[in-house]
């Protein structure tokens, strides 16, 4: 084949170009292009298969299997996170703790609110790994792993603030589990439920 | 999924390759560096997963799902109508080289660019066209009364 009908299948030539370039060809070639050309045309209308009904509830529940998604410090450290919105918070920020280190000298510090140790508890006798991820510890599975105990029972004490309201998961050998022993559960926005723990 | 399906030839296992897909890119966002598009990302995510389901030689020699002809067979009416020629098309789609389909099927049916492509499959473009120019000609081996327009 020749190469100038390679570029005209590969898209490099078209509109007038392309037509006198069909109408030199011998006969025979001509066929051939026209009808790579319709192969080339169909193939870009190509419907795409219909998913199954199902398909977005069983990818969800794939996604949710796997570990919440960690950056590495480094990717961290390059990516850009400075925006034009970004910054004019930032510089909000920044006076409003201005100004609040201003209004505060003189007086003192204002007292901590005080925390508590709420045990998590989750029985997994055959687990290899528990850990828990919520809102107390920035969804971060490794920073609160739980230790197994007697009986395949895995605890873990957590400090939380009274008053507040907790959503957790715990995350057994890679996949989500939630708590069945939750007094209440919230919608997790994958389809699932987390925990929730109110203090 | 459509991506994945026409990858695979086969609908079903596209839809388990896609939602691997889906899982592996959630697992992977850290690896996104946000200074590109998430789509073309999210492309490379999906393609990956289907080589990497080729390399497991998980594909056993069967026809393709999204063959209307192994399925049934197309009579002479049929196969004079464009549906039917994207039917046929789609199915000998599925019955091509991976490699070759997987050229065909991101040029010709997702449209990328050689050079979008050479970045996704790490494929040189001069490579890339020697397998979609192969494609075309066994599509057209097969297709041969679908296209010819006599």
């Amino acid at each position: 084949m020749r190469d100038e009908v390679r570029r005209l299948l590969d898209g490099e030539v078209g509109g007038d170009e392309a037509r006198a370039l069909l109408e030199r060809l011998p006969p025979a070639e001509r066929r051939e292009a026209e009808a790579l050309l319709r192969i080339a045309g169909a193939a870009a209308r190509l419907e795409p298969p219909a998913p199954s009904p199902d398909f977005a509830a069983r990818a969800m529940a794939r996604v949710r299997a796997r570990p919440p998604p960690r950056r590495s410090l480094w990717t961290w450290l390059r990516s850009p996170r400075v925006t034009p919105l970004g910054a004019l918070a930032g510089a909000f920020a920044g006076v409003l703790l201005a100004l609040g280190a201003v209004a505060s000298l003189g007086r003192a510090p204002a007292p901590r609110a005080p925390a508590v140790v709420a045990q998590l508890d989750l029985h997994a006798p055959l687990a290899r790994s528990v850990a828990v991820a919520g809102d107390f510890n920035g969804w971060r599975p490794e920073a609160t792993p739980l230790l197994r105990g007697e009986g395949g029972v895995w605890t873990v004490r957590v400090p939380l603030v009274p008053g507040r309201r907790y959503q957790y998961m715990f995350l057994v050998d890679g996949a989500w589990v939630s708590d069945p022993s939750a007094a209440a559960t919230a919608e997790d926005g994958f389809g699932g439920r987390n925990a929730v723990l109110e203090l | 999924m459509a991506l994945c399906a026409r990858l695979t030839g086969e609908r079903g296992l596209g839809e388990e390759l896609a939602q691997e897909a889906l899982a592996r890119a959630f697992a992977g966002l850290g690896a996104w560096r946000g200074d590109g598009a998430f789509r073309s990302w999210l492309t490379r995510v999906a393609v990956n997963c289907c080589r990497d389901w080729q390399k497991a030689g998980a594909r056993a020699e069967r026809p393709s799902e999204l063959d209307p002809v192994a399925a049934g067979g197309l009579d002479p009416e049929q196969e004079a109508s464009g549906r039917e020629l994207g039917a046929a098309l789609a199915a000998a789609v599925g019955r091509l080289p991976p490699v070759s389909r997987e050229a065909f099927v991101l040029f010709h049916v997702e449209g990328l660019p050689y050079e979008e492509i050479r970045a996704l499959t790490g494929v040189s473009v001069s490579a890339l066209k020697v397998r979609v120019h192969r494609a075309r000609q066994r599509l057209l081996e097969e297709l041969g009364p679908l296209v010819s327009g006599e």
